[in-house]
């Protein structure tokens, strides 16, 4: 553990003697992080991993300057102690969460079902509600292709391939898709000119459409 | 700077796979048509979820709003894991799972990436290791021993021009050479006399417009068409390597001019370095032609036609590193 200390005292100086946010002290930080992963306390809990990268966040936060906390000092113990106790902490508020989610969520559930069975676990995502009756995506950005209302699609193709546009990509490339090998051998092209064209010319124009119906 | 798969152990960093991040990840994938997108789409969250919560612990700012892995269309309609650093541009996330010794990247992910980061996931753990990262990724498996410890994507982020920089080997602010001036006898700095350049004994050198019909030897400069070279150094990136760019018009009966292009080796070589890449890109940059070197080509050559005022780029690439001239006809 000595030696291990050693290690992380000479990161710790050489991270913090760059400025917040450069290269430099990013690249150390990464390094105490890869060091000190297995040192910390684990448990087999679902929150711990968010607890966990709360940790890594108050860590690089605080490593060198106080930004959200108290900055680390190494008199009071060493680094693994320290975030240790942040970590334990972020878990005990992810428990008392948890413990008050439970009990309304098995309240509902015992009160609308009639179920009595209380070890049947709840799992939120199933409780959520199913979408209304809309058509999937994949039909409507295949309606839309179909379409294609101002003939933007059918009018973008590859040079000299005035058979390969946009519309037909598109169309080919919604799952299932079509692969990219088969449609280099049927098109007599290379892999990467059809997909540099779809990547280019089609995205873009999917994008838009996706940003334009508001699925964002 | 790269590794053996010994040593990814040593390199990979471990980070955690947030209950926040499966649950986003489980409902992009109830969103897909199909088991086998709906698993490509579920494996492709996880990772960029894990590169973003990566970067927020170094203060690197992301934006997934505008990111295509993020985007219901896009997400749908292509195999993307993208993640956009402000100000920089898009990261690509790859997932990978245990044990594999290359990382798949597909085809419609290999334009327009500061670089492609991998990410190994581990569900029964609900760790992922960061296997590393590389600037480019052209190829559909990408073998894991090639990558650079994730420390690489940190210098990437800090200094985006710097590398991209490096890479090209001409004048920086590219200048359109307009070719209808080569007629008239005005050739731009750089362009100079094939003879200049190659050995005219170069056998190769006596053909110019090789077409399906007839071969037509390069006796009388006037039947054939204006020609003019520029040397490629490679140096800075791949020493001795340096080829030269030949090209040639011959303007037809028509509004048409034809196009002939050739790369040769440099410095006496024989053959041209394998891998060699020699790409026409049509005006909005798209690829147009291409032609790569295999083992023992003496000689790469590419034929087009255009019409006058027409705009095309050729790039000459090897590697990380590429030459491009834009022109006009």
């Amino acid at each position: 553990m000595d030696r291990l200390n050693e290690q992380l005292h000479q990161l710790v100086t050489e991270a913090c003697s760059h400025p917040a946010g450069s290269a430099a002290r990013q690249k150390n930080l990464t390094k105490i992080i890869r060091l000190i992963t297995n040192k910390l306390w684990k448990e087999y809990t679902s929150y711990y991993q968010d607890a966990l990268q709360q940790t890594w966040v108050y860590f690089c936060q605080n490593i060198c300057e106080g930004n959200t906390g108290d900055p680390y000092n190494p008199e009071r113990g060493s680094i693994v102690t320290w975030l240790n106790f942040y970590l334990k902490r972020r878990l005990q508020d992810f428990y008392l969460n948890e413990q008050k989610r439970q009990t309304r969520v098995v309240s509902l559930a015992s009160e609308s079902s009639g179920l009595g069975d209380s070890e049947k676990k709840t799992d939120p995502i199933e409780n959520l509600a199913a979408e209304p009756d809309v058509p999937p995506l994949l039909e409507q950005v295949k309606q839309w292709a179909q379409a294609d209302p101002d003939g933007d699609l059918r009018g973008t193709h590859i040079a000299n391939h005035p058979e390969l546009t946009c519309q037909v990509l598109i169309l080919q490339r919604l799952p299932p898709e079509t692969s990219w090998k088969t449609l280099a051998a049927e098109y007599n092209l290379s892999i990467s000119t059809l997909s540099s064209f779809y990547q280019r010319q089609c995205l873009p124009r999917l994008r838009k459409f996706g940003e334009s119906e508001g699925y964002l | 700077m790269t590794y053996n798969t010994d040593e990814i152990e040593q390199f990979a960093l471990p980070l955690p796979i947030t209950q926040t991040a499966r649950q986003q990840a489980v409902q992009f994938a109830r969103e897909q048509p199909t088991p086998h997108k709906a698993e490509q789409v579920r494996l492709n969250t996880l990772a960029v979820c894990v590169v973003n919560d990566y970067l927020q612990m170094m203060g690197i700012p992301t934006d997934l709003s505008v990111s295509d892995s993020w985007n219901p269309v896009t997400r749908l309609c292509s195999d993307v894991a993208d993640l956009e650093v402000v100000g920089v541009g898009r990261l690509e996330c790859r997932p990978v799972g245990m044990h594999q010794q290359t990382c798949p990247v597909p085809p419609e992910v290999w334009s327009d990436r500061i670089g492609y980061v991998v990410v190994q996931i581990d569900e029964a753990a609900n760790q992922a290791m960061v296997l590393g990262f590389t600037q480019t990724a052209e190829t559909e498996e990408l073998p894991v021993s090639q990558l650079q410890p994730v420390e690489a994507l940190i210098d990437r982020l800090e200094q985006p021009m710097q590398s991209v920089a490096a890479a090209i080997s001409s004048v920086a602010g590219r200048t359109r050479v307009h070719l209808s001036q080569w007629l008239t006898n005005i050739f731009d700095s750089g362009w100079q006399t094939v003879e200049s350049l190659l050995n005219p004994t170069q056998p190769d050198l006596a053909f110019s417009f090789r077409s399906a019909d007839s071969l037509v030897v390069d006796e009388e400069p006037a039947e054939t068409g204006i020609r003019r070279a520029k040397l490629i150094d490679f140096g800075v990136q791949f020493p001795d390597t340096s080829v030269v760019l030949v090209v040639e018009l011959k303007p037809t009966s028509d509004e048409r001019t034809e196009i002939l292009l050739q790369v040769y080796p440099g410095s006496d070589r024989t053959y041209l370095p394998p891998l060699l890449e020699l790409t026409v890109l049509d005006e909005s940059g798209l690829v147009f032609l291409e032609a790569q070197a295999r083992s023992a080509d003496d000689y790469l050559q590419l034929e087009f036609n255009g019409l006058q005022g027409e705009q095309f780029s050729v790039r000459v690439a090897l590697g990380d590193a590429s030459f491009i001239a834009d022109f006009a006809i």
